[in-house]
């Protein structure tokens, strides 16, 4: 129908060019900040590169070869799965029972509501500071609040929780927001009927609500696994800012690339090391455009 | 009748019951917050008392006027502002534009273009991170606002939304628009860009809260302490020894009031941004 009504009798060239004008902002953004950077990081992975970032022989997969048999490199990986695994769950958890409990619409529920999800509005940064305090371990809350004497993020065993911890918190805002929605989403029929039935809260939320939600929760996790594969900031937060003894407890896949790249003008490691973050994510994200298929709500 | 009354009554309290159930579990979830809130308005030597208290037993103000008189608090605020203002305006208006030319003509190419426009959400900023750091660097932009900005200038995702916006609107006004002698550009300009108000306030306000929030990229592409923006700033902000975090806890509160106050202020278009993003209606 629309189609229909666009196509119409031959244009002159300036009627030809129209749209295109008003597309050039974004076609020169995407070419030189998107394509480009990106078929360069691609191509010069497979090519020996000096310090100023000039390719200077092929190599074939041999940057990726040492990159992957580097120790720093592989524990990287799987400081980026502890994180990965760890803090999208943990925060999505949390927020489906907040929003669990925002479902029922009291007269305070934007007060609740807000406070739900306010995390939304923090920075890394500010969070990140706020969270040094709070596990410092003399003076900070939390060893205080736990019984504990844990050096959170020096130990080898928690310092990639302690920074998981911290995503998990400001990642609440915005799932218990996105599972709102869900729930909201749901047809007030279906919630009536089984609140006429007598059927109580628990019941309701295990034999309605988590089935006519759940494409959404896991699409909400797949996705913010793929975004959470990404995750430097953080850790680079914490280096720059000299709280950590050593960074190999905390090292992320991009971390790493960064530090490579900028620290070390090893652009070599870095660019095999972004191409692997890449591909790692690029796996997760067709997993979630899957679920996304499956159904998510679709109003 | 009494019977009738009772089970009212009942159903009343654990309403009330209820509501200070999920306001606590509220506070509870910005606990975080409040405890930066209730450090920045401590005595450093209350601060580092060991077992640590949470009630200042005096409420003083000195961290504040330590993280503002001596640091560069106000000009790190100066510069995100700039930042976080100026390229989610540019943003709402690159995605304006390709999302009028998306919906409003048909020319050869257009859906491979679309293609390739959000292909770009399947690439993160992070893969591409080094060597857009080197193409802003050969562009002479390191230490500049424009350099600062230019990643942030143009998004595939905004793109989308105005589109799905634009597609609501019937081709017939565009039609009748051009009868009455209305070239395309002022059809853009002084029809649909004033109908789309609602669209384009969300998106400046999540890029906003994004570009104001980011760290990665401002800190890469900055070395000049007077161009860091605050949230490179307050990562790195130096105080004597001994009074270090009550002042770090008042510059992180005057650092995200800004973004507090607009996530409350626009809480509901906020939503409806998020919600655009994930639901194709």
């Amino acid at each position: 129908m629309r189609a229909n009504q666009l196509m119409r009798k031959k244009k002159p060239v300036s009627k030809v060019v129209e749209p295109f004008l008003y597309l050039l902002p974004a076609i020169i953004f995407f070419i030189l900040f998107t394509y480009y950077p990106f078929i360069k990081t691609a191509i010069s992975s497979l090519f020996m590169v000096d310090s100023m970032g000039r390719s200077k022989a092929f190599v074939g997969l041999e940057n990726f070869i040492r990159v992957l048999s580097s120790p720093a490199f592989l524990i990287s990986i799987k400081n980026t799965f502890i994180y990965m695994l760890l803090s999208a769950p943990v925060s999505i958890f949390i927020a489906l029972i907040l929003a669990l409990v925002a479902h029922k619409k009291t007269r305070s529920s934007r007060i609740s509501e807000t406070l739900f999800a306010l995390t939304m509005a923090m920075s890394m940064s500010v969070s990140a500071m706020i969270f040094k305090l709070a596990y410092n371990p003399t003076i900070g809350a939390l060893n205080f609040i736990l019984g504990t004497r844990i050096n959170w993020l020096n130990s080898s065993e928690w310092a990639m929780v302690a920074i998981s911890m911290i995503s998990v918190w400001m990642g609440i805002g915005f799932n218990f927001l996105f599972l709102l929605a869900a729930i909201f989403g749901i047809s007030p029929e279906l919630l009536e009927s089984a609140s006429i039935d007598g059927a109580r809260m628990y019941r309701k939320t295990v034999s309605i609500i988590l089935p006519m939600i759940s494409p959404t929760l896991f699409f909400l996790i797949i996705t913010s696994m793929a975004k959470n594969m990404m995750m430097s900031g953080l850790v680079l937060i914490f280096t720059n800012s000299g709280s950590l003894s050593t960074t190999a407890n905390v090292e992320t896949m991009i971390s790493y690339m960064y530090k490579q790249a900028v620290n070390n003008l090893n652009y070599n490691d870095a660019y095999a090391a972004a191409m692997v973050a890449f591909v790692l994510t690029f796996i997760m994200m067709l997993i979630s455009f899957r679920f996304e298929k499956k159904g998510v709500f679709y109003n | 009748m009494s019977k009738l009354n009772s089970t009212l009554n009942k159903r009343k309290i654990f309403d009330i019951l209820y509501q200070v159930f999920a306001i606590t579990l509220g506070l509870f979830v910005i606990l975080p917050i409040i405890y930066a809130a209730l450090i920045s308005f401590m005595p450093a030597n209350q601060i580092l008392r060991r077992p640590p208290t949470f009630i200042p037993k005096k409420w003083i103000l000195d961290n504040y006027k330590l993280a503002i008189n001596t640091t560069t608090l106000g000009r790190f605020m100066w510069n995100s502002l700039i930042l976080a203002g100026i390229s989610s305006v540019v943003r709402v208006i690159t995605a304006a534009m390709a999302a009028f030319a998306f919906s409003f003509y048909k020319f050869k190419g257009r859906n491979l273009i679309f293609m390739l426009f959000m292909g770009t959400i399947m690439i993160p900023g992070d893969i591409v991170l080094v060597t857009n750091y080197q193409t802003v660097a050969r562009m002479g932009l390191i230490n500049t606002y424009m350099g600062m900005m230019i990643v942030f200038l143009c998004s595939a995702a905004n793109i989308f939304m105005m589109r799905q916006y634009f597609l609501t609107f019937s081709l017939t006004i565009k039609e009748a628009a051009t009868v009455d002698g209305c070239s395309n550009l002022r059809f853009f300009l002084q029809i649909l860009l004033p109908l789309s108000t609602p669209v384009m306030t969300t998106i400046f306000i999540s890029a906003f809260i994004g570009t104001w929030n980011t760290y990665l990229w401002p800190m890469l592409v900055t070395n000049d302490n007077r161009m860091r923006t605050v949230q490179v700033g307050v990562t790195m902000l130096n105080f004597p020894d001994g009074v270090v975090y009550g002042p770090v806890m008042a510059a992180s509160i005057l650092v995200l009031l800004p973004t507090v106050l607009i996530f409350l202020f626009f809480q509901r278009k906020i939503v409806s941004g998020i919600m655009g993003g994930a639901v194709k209606g």
